[in-house]
């Protein structure tokens, strides 16, 4: 919402000074950093960017997803999968980057097999539900009225 | 300040015109919608569904009437009409309804058959048959006797209510919704470009598979706080016994075998199309058969004394739930052999089957001119009574025994004990090869086929049919007492008593007999049920709140009351204290009934002491520990449950219709997005710009 009060505000300023030209543009030019300025922290307070962290804190980042994704949580690789990839093997090489393309490279694995796991279940379930008799019942988590 | 005046005024003026305007809801006016459609449901048992199921939201189709065979013929062959329409809702004369023709259409049109509507035209339009129970009813386990020949005792059943339905079946029976339907689809269906008249019959029904899948799923719940579910209910009543409450044999007095004489009668029938508020069927089978089990317990409560004097005891049984496999007959038996016959006191002596003499069954009465009298097996049977009986009442004809049974409960009284103990004598319309009732288990069987007009029947009237009952149940209560208990009397039984019963059984069971013979502080339990007739309907347990079991238990505990008490001055008080001493018989309070009463008699209130039992009529197989549901052994009837049933007509706009309303709205969309555009370009407006955070 900064802007158009900085733009009002040029203009207010362009009528009252002579030498309006001047102002305006250092304002003009203000608005621009300005808008950097609040960009740059609007970012901050939404998305944390790899590009300020420091390696360590990357490696740090990475390695959380990784172990967080141990606990049945496969989305967490999936996501440190996407998010790390660039800084696993697009980005120049630093040190932590090794540890942190294996970190990559293992949550893909782990995403991948909990895809199949997901999937075969699925599959499983909608063919063999009305054929595990009673089981099929109790494994249902909404009981469907009307059919079988 | 301006503005704010404006605001205030324009306020002010919209607020009086929403007030004045008659606001509807648009569905209102796009559907007109029949309550008084029958439905048809979905029923369980062991192995199979049977009935009818729509979708969640309803069936809906193209609207097409079929009047008779040619018009039906001539559907079939429109290959043209067919194949242009997605979705069908076929209206069919009830006259057409058998399984030809229900065959033809499902498999002429296959899945673009969404539904069936049929209709009744008019009361005097009746088909001359109508059945939808099996050609030979009640025959489709092991439940009944192993007889030698299948008779089709029901031969124009179609056997439609045993077949499952993918779509909905609904009935229209009334005059009005016939003749309205008619004229929407004369005004809407007179060509194919003209827009045409849709239904939507919406009966969905919670229960699927068996009734072991869905008795299961009634106790799956994954919530913590919520109910769970019910999917079905198992089918059963209350059978209801009692006799003279003088003969009781209690421990340690031995029963001797062969005193008790077991006369039963069933309460229950059923039809494919139920409705809430509706005639329900069952006049001939089984109400006729009720009103004659009711006056004979009278005739036999008057001779109380004679009877007494015998050790023959005269026990009178109704049972509930036996038009589905004998549910009701095969619980009691099972009672009965585990010794809890006669329930509810573990001091009275039990009955077995082999303390049973004989078994009499009244079934299947219509008004006919001759009665049929079966008996089974002919090894047993007493031939005396059988003279006796034809003797007393020529209009009885006995059957040449060891013939096939009809349907009956006796069937399972017979075949749990391997015919070898007792006789069954069947007292029914029904000859060697038919049941005469051509509406058996049909929702037409009322009490117009008794030469009954409901709106002229009084409390008093005396019918063709109440002299009928007299004249057949007076000789059969003779013969009762004669050959039974020993006694010569004479029997005779007020003809406005049967009078009573008729009306309260086929007109309004609030009636002033059952006031006089049950206990009013509890207050009346069957005002709710002002001027309906008793329901002949599949019961499920839960005992629903149908009044036929309150009403029975008081009326027939009345009819064979002690009546030593009729001449003894009891406060209400004092007759409650009563049944503290005596825990074999029930006492109440009552006004007193008065063609009852003897003429000596005349106090302000009448101790009445009786014995009554009730006992819940479900299938064994639902009260069994650990039953496997699947298996036959016991039959497992349930019906589903469900919530909402309804029938509306709207239109179906035609092709071009729709296409016009598409296009219209598409450019209502781009138009509202030009116009946000614009005011957008045009306005300083900050709400119309984009954000930045």
């Amino acid at each position: 919402m900064s802007i158009p009060k900085t733009r009002w505000r040029c203009e207010q300023f362009h009528q009252s000074r002579t030498n309006a030209n001047n102002g305006c543009q250092i304002i003009n030019a203000q608005i621009h950093s300005d808008y950097e300025e609040s960009t740059v922290e609007s970012n901050k307070d939404n998305m944390v960017s790899l590009e300020k962290k420091s390696p360590e804190e990357r490696l740090n980042i990475c390695r959380k997803y990784y172990l967080g994704g141990f606990a049945f949580l496969p989305l967490l690789w999936l996501i440190n999968a996407i998010w790390f990839y660039k800084q696993a093997f697009k980005v120049e090489p630093y040190p932590q980057q090794a540890q942190i393309r294996t970190y990559v490279i293992r949550s893909a694995i782990g995403t991948l097999a909990w895809l199949l796991i997901i999937t075969i279940w699925n599959v499983l379930f909608q063919v063999f539900r009305t054929k595990m008799g009673p089981a099929g019942d109790y494994l249902t988590f909404v009981v469907p009225r009307g059919y079988y | 300040m301006m503005y704010s005046l404006f605001f205030a005024i324009s306020l002010f003026y919209s607020l009086i015109f929403i007030s004045g305007s008659q606001s509807k809801r648009v569905g209102d006016e796009m559907y007109v919608s029949f309550d008084r459609a029958r439905y048809c449901v979905r029923r369980l048992n062991a192995t199979h569904e049977i009935g009818c199921q729509s979708t969640t939201r309803g069936n809906s189709g193209r609207m097409y009437m079929i009047e008779n065979d040619e018009e039906f013929k001539t559907y079939l062959q429109g290959d043209k009409m067919i194949d242009s329409v997605t979705s069908f809702i076929i209206v069919m004369n009830v006259r057409l309804f058998d399984s030809s023709h229900v065959d033809q259409l499902m498999n002429r049109l296959q899945s673009k058959l969404n539904g069936l509507l049929l209709y009744l035209k008019s009361n005097s339009s009746r088909p001359e048959y109508f059945s939808s129970d099996d050609q030979c009813p009640n025959h489709r386990y092991s439940y009944y006797l192993n007889q030698t020949e299948t008779v089709n005792w029901n031969s124009k059943g179609t056997g439609l209510f045993f077949r499952s339905f993918p779509f909905p079946i609904m009935l229209i029976d009334e005059k009005d919704d016939y003749e309205q339907l008619v004229r929407f689809y004369r005004q809407f269906n007179s060509s194919h470009s003209s827009p045409a008249c849709g239904l939507e019959l919406k009966t969905f029904q919670n229960a699927a598979h068996t009734s072991k899948t869905c008795m299961r799923r009634n106790d799956i719940t994954h919530s913590l706080i919520d109910l769970p579910e019910m999917f079905c209910d198992p089918i059963g009543g209350l059978n209801i016994y009692s006799k003279l409450p003088q003969m009781i044999t209690s421990i340690p007095q031995e029963r001797q075998p062969k005193s008790v004489v077991l006369i039963l009668a069933a309460t229950d029938s059923f039809q494919m199309f139920t409705k809430i508020q509706g005639s329900t069927g069952g006049a001939q089978q089984p109400a006729v058969a009720l009103i004659s089990l009711l006056t004979l317990a009278h005739l036999v409560g008057q001779v109380q004394d004679e009877v007494r004097k015998q050790n023959k005891e005269l026990v009178f049984l109704t049972i509930d739930g036996d038009t589905l496999d004998y549910s009701g007959s095969i619980k009691f038996l099972y009672d009965m052999n585990r010794g809890s016959f006669p329930g509810g006191n573990k001091n009275e002596q039990r009955i077995k089957p082999e303390h049973i003499h004989s078994i009499i069954e009244l079934q299947a009465l219509s008004m006919t001119d001759q009665l049929w009298l079966h008996s089974y097996p002919s090894s047993l049977t007493n031939q005396t009574f059988i003279n006796t009986l034809v003797s007393n009442q020529p209009m009885i004809k006995p059957i040449s025994p060891d013939s096939p049974l009809p349907p009956a409960s006796s069937q399972i009284f017979l075949r749990e004990t391997s015919s070898s103990l007792f006789p069954a004598y069947i007292l029914s319309s029904a000859d060697a090869t038919q049941l005469n009732n051509p509406y058996y288990h049909s929702f037409f069987d009322d009490p117009s086929t008794l030469s009954i007009d409901l709106s002229t029947l009084e409390y008093n009237s005396t019918t063709k049919l109440s002299l009928w009952v007299k004249r057949v149940v007076e000789p059969l209560a003779q013969t009762l007492v004669e050959s039974f208990v020993g006694a010569r009397v004479n029997v005779n039984i007020q003809q406005e008593i049967i009078n009573n019963l008729v009306y309260c059984i086929l007109k309004n069971i609030n009636c002033p007999l059952i006031h006089n013979v049950s206990n009013q502080s509890v207050g009346n339990t069957f005002v709710p049920f002002d001027e309906t007739p008793m329901p002949f309907t599949i019961n499920s347990y839960p005992t629903a709140k149908t009044p036929t079991f309150p009403f029975i238990q008081y009326v027939l505990s009345y009819f064979l009351r002690d009546r030593s008490y009729d001449f003894l001055n009891f406060t209400r008080l004092s007759c409650k204290e009563r049944a503290s001493n005596d825990s074999f018989r029930s006492y109440r309070f009552v006004g007193g009934y008065l063609p009852s009463l003897s003429e000596n008699s005349s106090l302000p209130g009448y101790c009445v002491r009786s014995y009554l039992r009730s006992v819940q009529s479900i299938s064994p197989a639902f009260v069994i520990d650990g039953y496997d549901l699947s298996q036959t052994t016991y039959p497992a009837w349930t019906e589903s449950r469900w919530t909402t049933i309804s029938l509306r007509v709207f239109i179906i706009p035609t092709g071009t219709h729709e296409v016009v309303t598409l296009i219209i709205g598409i450019l209502l969309f781009s138009v509202s997005f030009f116009v946000l555009l614009a005011l957008r370009h045009f306005t300083k407006l900050s709400l119309l710009q984009p954000s930045c955070s």
